[in-house]
């Protein structure tokens, strides 16, 4: 990090979380009406079960830069 | 999944899988934190510094 | 089926060498059912190798390409235009597989990503167990379904042994006696006397130890001019 030009900002890690439709995204949704504090770099990808996310998603993921993956359901 | 990451040279921190149900917001909330918090410690994803780099040439 | 193992990245990084361009090759036959080598693994290990190369500074240009059946002619050939350019294919076909492609395209080396490990029944989700070893002169017939050189550690043919405890085989405490099995098939169907001669030496000819094994079927072949 230090080498990099901005390294004085702090890192802002990309973050793609992958949710289950009925558990996760839905908790996610009230996590919003309740007006709860989360880092807002976080991406959710609605899918609908959190059983269908396959390891080549989630390696897909990782080569297009993402920094960390957080599967919920 | 994780050996996958370690294997690669990633790190297996990189993922975290959580049980929340529909009405555990606060749960949710603190699993991004967490997340965000742990990744935010092992730097940014290596392959984006490489890419990075290349375009800045 | 035919079963293999993915091999360790590591190996793989290793056989590659300072290949630039890569085609990952997959079989959809035996390797795709015991989750080895068919189309969904070979774009994880692709995707693997384009990251771990880049981090490592040199980074490949890695494709995929999965055929039906990687053991025929007939399934490979669509696959000759699609390797102009390529250093090297990476297969991930069963040991035959990697040969087809090795004899039919020699302009280009196709190396193993998997090892192939045996002939084998998915008894269960994830498990894989050894049935047969291809020794050319079935014994099923006579051994009550049960064969005695896939599964009994010594390839009995008059057992069990003295080493069968209470069923189970002394060399692993988590494999059956594979004679204890034969026994019980042959009490449960009232034959008993069928296992009480002594089996003659087995016709090991026919087996891996006579050098290659060979079939040709006359009333099969193409004619020639």
């Amino acid at each position: 990090m230090s080498d990099g030009p901005k390294s004085e900002m702090p890192f802002d890690p990309k973050i793609v979380a992958f949710c289950c439709r009925h558990c996760a995204y839905a908790a996610a949704d009230l996590a919003g009406a309740m007006r709860l504090h989360y880092p807002h770099s976080v991406r959710i990808v609605d899918v609908p079960c959190s059983g269908r996310v396959d390891p080549l998603e989630m390696l897909r993921a990782f080569e297009r830069g993402v920094d960390g993956l957080l599967v919920a359901g | 999944m994780s050996n996958l990451l370690e294997e690669i040279g990633l790190g297996r921190e990189r993922i975290e899988m959580v049980n929340v149900s529909s009405a555990m917001a606060v749960q949710f909330a603190e699993a991004v934190e967490n997340v965000t918090q742990r990744v935010r410690e092992l730097g940014p994803n290596p392959l984006q510094a490489t890419r990075g780099s290349d375009n800045e040439e | 089926m035919i079963v293999g193992e993915r091999k360790p990245l590591s190996e793989i990084m290793e056989l590659l060498g300072g290949a630039q361009k890569v085609l990952v090759a997959g079989c959809g036959t035996c390797v795709t059912v015991c989750f080895a080598g068919g189309e969904k693994e070979v774009g994880i290990l692709a995707s693997e190798l384009r990251m771990k190369s880049k981090l490592d500074d040199h980074a490949m240009d890695v494709e995929e390409a999965t055929v039906q059946r990687q053991c025929e002619w007939e399934y490979i050939d669509p696959l000759r235009e699609r390797l102009d350019g390529f250093d090297v294919v990476l297969s991930l076909a069963c040991g035959i597989g990697v040969q087809a492609m090795n004899e039919r395209f020699p302009g280009v080396i196709t190396l193993p990503g998997i090892n192939t490990t045996s002939l084998s029944l998915p008894v269960e989700q994830g498990v894989w167990e050894e049935r047969c070893q291809a020794c050319g002169d079935c014994l099923l017939g006579t051994t009550f379904g049960i064969c005695p050189i896939a599964r009994c550690s010594k390839q009995l043919l008059n057992g069990p042994c003295g080493g069968s405890q209470e069923g189970i085989c002394e060399v692993d405490s988590d494999t059956p006696c594979a004679w204890q099995l034969i026994w019980d098939r042959a009490i449960e169907f009232d034959q008993v006397r069928r296992l009480l001669d002594i089996q003659a030496p087995k016709n090991w000819s026919q087996s891996r130890d006579g050098g290659l094994r060979k079939i040709v079927r006359e009333d099969l072949q193409l004619e020639s001019e």
